[in-house]
């Protein structure tokens, strides 16, 4: 792994409560002709950050390009006017158009579709972990010589209805009775690899990137980031700077964990304010891309444990 | 692409769909060509256009769970993650991996396109119909596919690498292809790969709409065929390298040779036509596995019996095995009898790959009255056979394809 590098990245990163609002510009931003009117926020900002990436690099996309999205919370806002307008109307007059852009793959449709990708087009789900996945996935390809280049696209879209069952499911929230306790913070990063020898003077690369799940308490996800912390200080020197993140309403217990697994090593959690899913961790990884050795620890409310580290000779 | 280091074997398989359970429920429904789909009795179907879809036999299911774990321990666990959790614990019994005996967090590939869904959406009904007020936040436990999984780990006592993929109806393989991949390029020894979704309102209501759902018999390749019904299903197949599983001694039940996939980049829900992209993976898998097209016995089609899926998949299997054997090799799709099992639809049908390379037949093509001449494909009448190399292709919304190759294990121990 560590023969991959990091190539330019773009991000665009919005927040608010309960529902983030998007730059008001984002439509008149894609590539002409927008062919992304009527998809979600989620997909225009894949698109609209993978073009900037692409451009930037000079890479010409083809079948030999590969596009790993992570993401945690995207298309919601469609399933949920889906449902409604099936209670609402009758299942008969529900919109396909709406069906067709809820489903989880639809924004590595829209890259696939507007980018003209014909290769490896992979999508990640399902905890705060999945932007270190899709790292990882394009990595492995790479390393394996599936792909030429990959394109990694993170992102995390909430909206009125993930606040409402964050409302619901998490206690101290509910206890907190304080709908704008939590803030999400949504948007997209993308960022290109490739093999080292392709790219240009001494580029960050990937170190290493696991994920571990064994249980959302404290002892399996302790245990579960021991495991992470020891394989990759098996094969690395400690890391310049250490980060770590939680999800927002967890991060006592995310404290512990890092405590219980790392002892005077633990990082302090990230303190910023409000939750951006899978777009945490990598967010933190490329703040610290200048830093020599940077290693992000990701802790997911379902009990999912993610390292990603890089390197920079 | 680099040369693979390892052979990667299949030693372990475990797979629920409303037909039953494992081989030994499949054999016999896939020869005499029994459906498995009846009137849906999980949510309101009033208004739909259909009414018809494939439930697993959850009293089973949960029989079967009951032998390892408690009512207390189960309580709150939707369907699909019980499917899960049977398919994972059964695959590793399958394999004799015992959880506890692994030096290492597993990897697990693990593909739906639903995750929780059922969950969320009865909570999204609670909401809707009453208030949020009343809604029941437990629904929301595993309402995320990490964690279902999270609680597979837990239940099993088994740490895990676990990796989600969403590749719509072409995840399971995809999930299975990424786990191969990994094990071939020596990143891991063996591992966990497979696929679940379950048939919910929603997913009724997303196919309905588009008119995908047939109200009379799924009959893929049919001249008057007319779409697919929804059904269960999950999949899970422990995945070895070669060397690992003969070091263990292991039962190898069949190898995988190949995996290639690919993206149309034509239409966010229809295939492309002409079948380049479908050929594209077929003809990367082949390259993979370096297997002549003349060499593959069976194709297990993706087929969901749509009039521009079918046809377009037809044209895909001519276009990368040629005229000669693109007309030669037996082809059916055993949609016709689980319905599409959207995530699990690609891990499940590998099963029934390997179902036909262990047990020598060839799954006939259910419900074929007057084959479509638009579709020019040898479609399997007769079980008599004894396939040693069958493909299994699955595509999805978006245009993704894959496709995996695999072959019956004859090498003596």
């Amino acid at each position: 792994m560590t023969g991959v590098s990091m190539g330019p990245f773009r991000s665009l990163t919005f927040d608010g409560a309960p529902a983030p609002v998007p730059p008001a510009d984002l439509d008149a931003r894609l590539p002409r002709p927008n062919s992304l009117r009527r998809a979600g926020e989620g997909s225009k900002v894949a698109v609209l950050v993978a073009s900037e990436v692409l451009r930037a690099a000079g890479v010409e996309v083809g079948a030999r390009t590969g596009v790993y999205v992570g993401q945690q919370q995207v298309a919601l806002d469609y399933c949920a006017e889906f449902i409604d307008s099936s209670y609402r109307n009758g299942p008969r007059l529900a919109s396909p158009m709406l069906f067709s852009e809820s489903v989880a793959n639809n924004a590595a449709t829209h890259l696939s579709l507007t980018l003209k990708v014909t290769g490896v087009v992979q999508t990640f789900i399902g905890s705060r972990a999945t932007g270190i996945q899709a790292l990882q996935a394009a990595a492995e390809d790479l390393s394996a010589g599936v792909i030429d280049s990959g394109l990694a696209v993170v992102l995390s879209f909430s909206n009125a209805l993930t606040s409402d069952a964050f409302n619901s499911l998490f206690r101290p929230y509910a206890r907190a009775r304080r709908p704008e306790a939590i803030r999400f913070r949504n948007g997209g990063v993308a960022l290109l690899l490739r093999r080292a020898e392709r790219t240009g003077p001494a580029p960050p690369r990937i170190a290493y990137a696991g994920v571990r799940v064994a249980g959302p308490d404290v002892e399996s996800q302790s245990c579960a980031l021991r495991g992470l912390w020891g394989d990759y200080r098996a094969r690395h020197p400690r890391p310049a700077s250490l980060a770590a993140s939680a999800f927002c309403l967890a991060r006592r217990q995310g404290q512990e964990v890092l405590r219980r697994a790392l002892g005077d090593e633990a990082p302090r959690l990230d303190e910023r304010p409000g939750e951006a899913f899978a777009l945490d961790p990598v967010l933190q990884l490329l703040d610290g891309e200048k830093v020599a050795g940077r290693a992000v620890i990701c802790l997911g409310e379902e009990g999912s444990t993610g390292l990603i580290a890089l390197e920079t000779r | 692409m680099t040369l693979p280091s390892e052979r990667v074997v299949v030693t372990g398989l475990a797979y629920v769909t409303s037909l039953g359970f494992g081989h030994e429920d499949h054999e016999p429904a896939l020869r005499a060509g029994r459906v498995g789909s009846g009137p849906i009795r999980r949510f309101d179907t009033r208004g739909f256009r259909t009414a018809t879809g494939g439930q697993c036999d959850e009293a089973r299911l949960d029989g079967l769970l009951r032998q390892r774990w408690s009512g207390a321990q189960l309580r709150g666990l939707d369907v699909d993650t019980r499917m899960l959790l049977w398919s994972v614990a059964a695959a590793l019994d399958d394999a004799g991996l015992a959880p506890e005996s692994l030096p290492a967090p597993l990897p697990a590939v693990v593909g739906t396109t639903l995750e929780g869904f059922w969950q969320g959406e009865k909570w999204y009904d609670q909401v809707f119909h009453g208030s949020l007020s009343r809604a029941r936040p437990a629904r929301l436990r595993t309402a995320t596919s990490g964690g279902q999984i999270a609680a597979v780990s837990r239940l099993l006592r088994l740490p895990m690498e676990p990796t989600v993929v969403s590749n719509a109806c072409a995840t399971g393989v995809s999930a299975i292809g990424r786990l191969f991949r990994r094990i071939a390029h020596g990143s891991c020894q063996a591992g966990l790969a497979g696929g679940y979704d379950t048939l919910t309102r929603f997913i009724h209501l997303g196919f309905d709409s588009l008119g995908a759902l047939t109200p009379q018999r799924c009959a893929p390749f049919d001249r008057k065929r007319s779409g697919f019904f929804i059904g269960d299903g999950a999949a899970m197949l422990v995945l070895e390298s070669l060397s690992s599983a003969r070091r263990r001694g292991a039962r190898i039940r069949a190898e995988l040779l190949g995996y290639g996939e690919s993206a149309d980049s034509y239409h966010a829900t229809h295939p492309e036509p002409s079948g380049i992209g479908i050929a594209g993976a077929i003809l990367q898998c082949l390259h993979a596995a370096r297997i002549d097209p003349s060499k593959v016995d069976y194709v297990n089609a993706h087929g969901t019996a749509t009039p521009a899926n079918d046809s377009a998949e037809a044209n895909g299997i001519l276009l990368a095995f040629g005229p000669g054997d693109g007309a030669r090799v037996p082809v059916s799709s055993t949609k016709a009898l689980v319905g599409h099992t959207l995530g699990a639809a690609g891990a499940v049908e590998q099963c029934f790959c390997i179902l036909a390379l262990e047990r020598g037949f060839l799954p006939p093509q259910a419900n074929l009255e007057e084959p479509d001449p638009e579709c020019p494909l040898n479609l399997v009448r007769d079980p008599r056979g004894a396939p040693r190399v069958a493909m299994n292709n699955a595509f999805g919304f978006g245009g993704a394809n894959g496709v995996l190759l695999s072959r019956r294990w004859e090498e003596k121990p």
